[in-house]
């Protein structure tokens, strides 16, 4: 018998579940996102690191600990078939002390327990080598299967290929109340019949399960989740990046330390720092003087190298779903209620193992899973043409001419390419430019932006003045040149 | 479309354009590449007047201005290629000129072949995380470029309560524009003690529309949940670090920055073949000799790709100096000579050209480092003192030398002295 799933949530861990839930056949599967697009929440805006999984203590942090490595040996394989941009480069946790070294050794025991792959503590010598441009290093932990990835790229890819085999995703749906009895889930757009909940709401996840009337775990954890904030530079792809890996400084006790990478683009990015926030500042993702400051000091303490502040092009902040004892409950309760919750650092490495944990649960609930026959596992990226060689740009013209009209310099990004994102289901401009792109380079869409509305507001059908920028935010325009004249009137 | 050019220049607005009727002036086959899809470059949102005033000894609108070249290019029947973009450019030595890849909807991928190659692609905008501005990151921010093309060309207003970040040229005009269509523009903030743009600016702008002009101030922070807010704005001291206390609250629902243009000389994702131009750190634009030839053979550059440019009529002039020389060298070849290098002294920030022979009088484009009153500019080399009764940053300041003079000495240093 087919039963009904609602998904709560659509960022990296939601449609991670929706992905591996529609494998199977007897399943109706449908997400509630409360935005117009998925990854719009901490999906968008952290690291977009494939942790290796050392970092994580199974004594305190078991649920975490369980997760990451099993989910980036998972993710290894699933960046191909879904066409996820990934660079497995590596990571690599920096002593420039001697007392660091110990630090690392403990790391490395973790990740033994962890069973992380082929981790190795590097001599002065090779880590010198494999990192010049981090002076008085002294020893170096060294993750071959840490990776970087496009967080939202693959929240995108994710839900992409869940729809291509049956799920439903509701955008701009917003969950107001839920009826276990009764097996409802009320929404600003209708009521959804749901045999399964599955609350996949990140920063929200304690206002979904209290919605349930569930305030606390199983082992008696306040369900209560507060945001903590880290902020990042990205500076320009022409600076090139002086690390070569995925570099943390060595561990405190109070603190992971803030990092540096090349991006899965080849930017250099940094951050994050920490900075906890009461629980009703869910929406604060600004920046601050303070911490850009305090994330640009501390890197450059370990590589001075770094681009300079005004090569930045991209200063953002993310907010991590924190719970009181920081680390994710993902567990079923009564009447199929399942909580994916808690979803801070290592949760995009863990997000695929955490859809497997949660396919557990329903079995241990009763439910006998059915294979689906015709499970579609790849998905395609939008073309870059960029990317391409001389023979498949001159194929992707011939197919469609507007894929020879270059619109975003900085990244190359052709019309075609943005004309394709909007058919996926792009309806802001941080829609466009998170499937492509466009906009995301030097000049900060200073140039293309205005074509990039223009080409919207053809496809989509409206006017100039009612595109938005990203999800919550108002229009870009406020309307007509002559709006305030005729107004004035 | 013609393959096989003898000049082909890149870019479409007024140094191309104008480098695109000297050359072909001169007798060459002349193809000009676009990547909008029209010619004019940034000119038609330039809706100000202000144009021309040295070129037509004529006060024109950007439109008007730009018109003027873009008929003479369509009456010469030069070849345009708008919608198009040279995503390569090779240099072809068996024939000693260049291959390029050219890319656009209307002819896809193909090659040409070119003998001289004209840079004329521009500059663009420095924007908000160049300057790390902190905040709230939400619709409302525009830099000045932008909102112009949003406002004079798509025809749609950005917003109705604005503050301005920099008073560069653009900065200013973009304040006066706001205010023209009824949106109120509550200043205009200034980094520097002095503005950054042109005196004429400042007054036909800002005093004539009363629009506040703070200097010495900055924005520290955007606030704002769906739409800009309101900024923060705060005085600050000689080190540009904001001073406690100081710090208020500007009720707004847009911010403009216009803080700084860099000419656009490296597209690493697009032209990802390095087209072997070396560039100069202080304009960010290539170093060029008198010709304005780059470093590589044949390649030459004009306008705000060269250089950041207060007016467009030296653009034009530059433009007009490329296609010229494009041609000259075409036709005659290279003439031997040992350039000799200028050099920016005290309180001189650049000068171009980069490199003189001493065959020709030349123009110099100089920017001084800060606002100075009754000053020389000095070459010692030929023992030159020229008086200036003020030389400021905004306003680049230019010098002709003959060759004679030229000629004497093995290098030109460019110094300001105050005069005692």
């Amino acid at each position: 018998m087919t039963e009904k799933v609602v998904i709560i949530g659509g960022g990296i861990t939601g449609t991670a579940i929706a992905r591996e839930l529609s494998k199977y056949d007897n399943l109706k599967i449908a997400i509630l996102e409360k935005e117009p697009d998925v990854a719009c929440g901490t999906t968008k805006a952290n690291s977009g690191i494939i942790h290796a999984g050392y970092d994580d203590d199974p004594q305190k942090y078991p649920v975490r600990a369980g997760l990451c490595s099993k989910g980036n040996h998972l993710w290894h394989d699933l960046t191909g078939k879904l066409d996820i941009p990934v660079r497995w480069i590596g990571s690599f946790v920096a002593a420039i002390k001697d007392e660091q070294i110990e630090v690392l050794e403990d790391l490395y025991e973790r990740g033994i327990k962890n069973r992380v792959p082929s981790m190795k503590i590097l001599g002065k010598e090779e880590a010198g080598k494999m990192e010049p441009n981090i002076p008085g290093l002294k020893a170096a932990l060294w993750a071959p299967s840490e990776g970087v990835t496009s967080p939202y790229e693959a929240a995108i890819a994710l839900a992409e290929n869940a729809i291509d085999n049956g799920v439903t995703l509701h955008l701009n749906t917003e969950v107001q109340a839920i009826d276990l009895e009764k097996r409802k889930v009320t929404t600003n757009r209708g009521e959804f019949e749901a045999d399964w909940i599955i609350n996949a709401a990140g920063l929200y996840g304690d206002k979904i399960s209290h919605m349930a009337e569930i305030y606390k775990s199983n082992a008696g954890v306040d369900i209560r989740i507060h945001p903590r904030k880290g902020e990042y530079f990205v500076f320009e792809y022409e600076c090139g990046c002086p690390v070569n890996h995925i570099i943390f400084p060595t561990p405190t006790p109070a603190s992971k330390g803030i990092l540096i990478w090349p991006d899965a683009e080849g930017n250099t990015v940094i951050g994050p720092n920490a900075q906890d926030l009461p629980g009703d500042k869910k929406e604060d993702k600004s920046t601050t003087a303070e911490g850009l400051d305090e994330v640009y000091e501390k890197v450059r303490e370990l590589v001075p190298t770094l681009p300079p502040r005004s090569r930045c092009i991209k200063n953002f902040a993310g907010l991590r779903a924190e719970l009181p004892h920081t680390d994710f409950i993902i567990e079923g309760y009564n009447a199929g209620f399942i909580n994916a919750i808690g979803i801070r650092s290592p949760g995009l490495a863990s997000a695929p193992m955490t859809a497997k944990k949660v396919v557990d649960l329903m079995k241990e609930q009763g439910f006998s899973f059915s294979k689906k026959d015709k499970f579609n596992p790849y998905r395609r990226k939008i073309p870059r043409f960029n990317e391409l060689s001389q023979k498949e740009k001159e194929r992707l013209i011939k197919r469609d001419k507007r894929y020879a009209r270059i619109v975003c310099w900085c990244e190359g990004v052709t019309e075609g390419e943005i004309v394709e994102a909007i058919k996926r289901g792009a309806s802001t401009v941080e829609g466009v430019s998170f499937r492509t792109r466009a906009g995301m380079g030097r000049c900060q869409s200073g140039s293309c932006l205005p074509r990039i509305i223009s080409i919207m507001s053809r496809e989509l059908g409206i006017p100039k003045d009612k595109i938005p920028l990203k999800a919550g935010d108002d229009h870009l325009l406020i309307g007509n040149i002559k709006a305030l004249r005729r107004r004035n009137e | 479309m013609n393959r096989d050019i003898d000049v082909a220049v890149i870019g479409g607005g007024a140094a191309g354009l104008a480098a695109a009727i000297k050359a072909y002036e001169n007798g060459m086959k002349v193809t000009i590449f676009e990547w909008a899809d029209e010619l004019g470059g940034i000119l038609p949102q330039c809706v100000h007047p202000g144009f021309g005033l040295e070129y037509f000894k004529k006060d024109l609108t950007g439109p008007e201005y730009i018109e003027r070249f873009i008929d003479k290019v369509e009456n010469y029947g030069i070849q345009t290629m708008t919608n198009s973009m040279i995503v390569q450019i090779k240099e072809n030595n068996s024939d000693n000129g260049k291959k390029l890849v050219v890319c656009g909807p209307d002819t896809g991928l193909i090659e040409a072949k070119s003998k001289a190659v004209i840079l004329t692609t521009g500059c663009r905008e420095r924007a908000r995380h160049n300057l790390n501005l902190p905040g709230d990151r939400v619709a409302g921010v525009f830099t000045a470029g932008t909102a112009q093309r949003f406002m004079d060309i798509e025809g749609f207003m950005p917003g109705k309560e604005v503050v301005v970040l920099g008073s560069g040229d653009v900065g200013m005009i973009m304040a006066r524009r706001f205010a023209q269509e009824g949106a109120e523009v509550k200043g205009v903030y200034e980094l520097m003690p002095f503005p950054g743009g042109l005196t004429r600016n400042v007054v036909q702008c800002l005093e004539d529309y009363d629009i506040p002009l703070h200097l010495s101030h900055t924005v520290t922070r955007i606030n704002g949940r769906k739409r800009v807010e309101s900024v923060t704005v705060a005085r600050v001291d000689k080190n540009f670090d904001p001073i406690p206390g100081t710090k208020k609250e500007v009720k707004c629902d847009t911010l403009i920055l216009s803080v700084g243009l860099i000419p656009d000389c490296r597209l690493p994702k697009i032209l990802p073949t390095d087209i072997g131009i070396k560039l100069d750190e202080n304009t960010n634009g290539p170093i060029v000799n008198e010709l304005l030839e780059t470093s590589q053979s044949l390649t030459f550059a004009a306008g705000n790709f060269l250089m950041v440019n207060d007016m467009v009529d030296d653009v034009t002039l530059q433009g007009e100096m490329a296609g010229k020389f494009a041609a000259d060298i075409i036709k005659n070849g290279h003439t031997s000579v040992r350039w000799k290098p200028t050099i920016p002294g005290d309180e001189i920030r650049f000068v171009v050209p980069h490199k003189v022979s001493g065959l020709r009088d030349v123009t110099f484009y100089m920017r001084v480092e800060k606002p100075m009153e009754n000053v020389h500019i000095e070459i010692p080399e030929i023992g030159r003192k020229i008086f200036r009764m003020v030389v400021r940053p905004p306003e680049m300041v230019k010098m002709d030398l003959n060759a004679e003079d030229i000629k004497k000495v093995d290098k030109l240093t460019f110094k300001i002295r105050q005069r005692s």
